[in-house]
């Protein structure tokens, strides 16, 4: 089966137009896209002369595979899997839910360092936003209320020394500070 | 304990050198805040009640191949900014939080002390602005690169404390 890779932001539209066109289907195990020549109206590019459209058999399909370079909490998510402590893990857990979002839409137009998991050995883990004058982490302990945040910035870029607990934290406002 | 000299104080160099005893501690030239962590255990002899990150004072040129000689630097060298310290000291939410001092009767060894009542959180933020403002200084070609010894000071052996690895 050929593959193609594509960038994830052509994704969407790769499904709007397999959706829209008489002939098409989409199938979105594995984003695998399925060009069905014996639908009515179906023309798949080029292929009007070829033996496919000569006999009405259906064309192979193609794979779609995202490139996954896009978004910098991409290994976060195994990464928590592996922490040892269960409270901490589930903190873990709770930040990335609400950040990976924020990350991804700040991602669209810049590119970001990724964000890494550490898991340290007195049972405490952090996940850290590593840029060259700019770090934020969040910081997960065994009892939950000794975690947090912390942004530290280099005094070239402000010299910023900011920390808060991870509830109400507006995260938003922390994904800005260290990646604009 | 040593002569406790406070973050702006007379008599110390602009900077100092922390040895990278762990691979962990710094990874493609990025030092991570476990480098600077202080070491709980040099609490209980310390009549301030401080936590030490030990560092060697660099007060002539031959402190930094002294430091990258010893075991403890194996993994390279961190050289910190006094004014870094004293950045910290002056800020409004780590006002006072460090003391850097030298350790008597050894010429360039000193400590940046965490004092006592700082909070775990805080104690890690202070940690990474000094990690993000230092210098790395990888060990010269040749250097043993394995892990173990004591924090970076010019003495044998050290107090470090245990690095963290990556969850991944």
């Amino acid at each position: 089966m050929p593959v193609m890779p594509v960038h994830p932001c052509y994704i969407e539209r790769i499904a709007y137009a397999a959706d829209t066109s008489a002939g098409k289907r989409k199938f979105f195990d594995r984003l695998q896209i399925v060009f069905d020549a014996t639908a009515p109206g179906a023309q798949a590019p080029g292929a009007a002369n070829s033996s496919a459209a000569a006999t009405g058999a259906s064309t192979p399909p193609f794979e779609v595979e995202p490139l996954r370079f896009a978004d910098p909490t991409l290994a976060l998510h195994a990464s928590i899997e592996k922490l040892t402590n269960a409270s901490v893990r589930e903190q873990a857990r709770s930040v990335l839910r609400d950040l990976k979002p924020i990350v991804l839409v700040a991602a669209k137009n810049k590119d970001l360092p990724s964000l890494r998991a550490f898991e340290h050995e007195d049972g405490s883990a952090s996940i850290e936003w590593a840029f060259s004058k700019k770090r934020l982490t969040f910081s997960f302990e065994p009892d939950p209320r000794e975690s947090g945040w912390f942004f530290v910035s280099s005094p070239e870029v402000g010299g910023v020394l900011a920390s808060g607990a991870l509830s109400g934290m507006q995260l938003k406002l922390l994904v800005d500070w260290a990646a604009m | 304990m040593g002569r406790n000299v406070g973050g702006a104080a007379p008599g110390l160099p602009p900077t100092c050198l922390r040895g990278l005893r762990k691979k962990s501690w710094a990874e493609n030239g990025i030092v991570v805040f476990e480098a600077f962590m202080p070491d709980d255990n040099t609490a209980a002899s310390r009549s301030d009640g401080g936590a030490e990150t030990s560092v060697n004072w660099e007060d002539d040129d031959t402190v930094l191949p002294d430091t990258q000689r010893h075991s403890n630097a194996a993994h390279g060298v961190a050289r910190v900014q006094l004014s870094e310290i004293r950045r910290i000291n002056n800020a409004p939410n780590t006002r006072d939080a460090l003391l850097a001092e030298r350790t008597a009767g050894d010429p360039h060894h000193g400590n940046i002390v965490y004092r006592r009542d700082l909070a775990k959180l805080h104690r890690k933020m202070i940690a990474t602005a000094l990690a993000l403002d230092c210098t790395f200084i990888a060990p010269p070609p040749g250097m043993n690169q394995s892990d173990g010894g004591g924090i970076g000071s010019g003495r044998p052996g050290g107090t470090g404390r245990s690095g963290s690895t990556p969850a991944a």
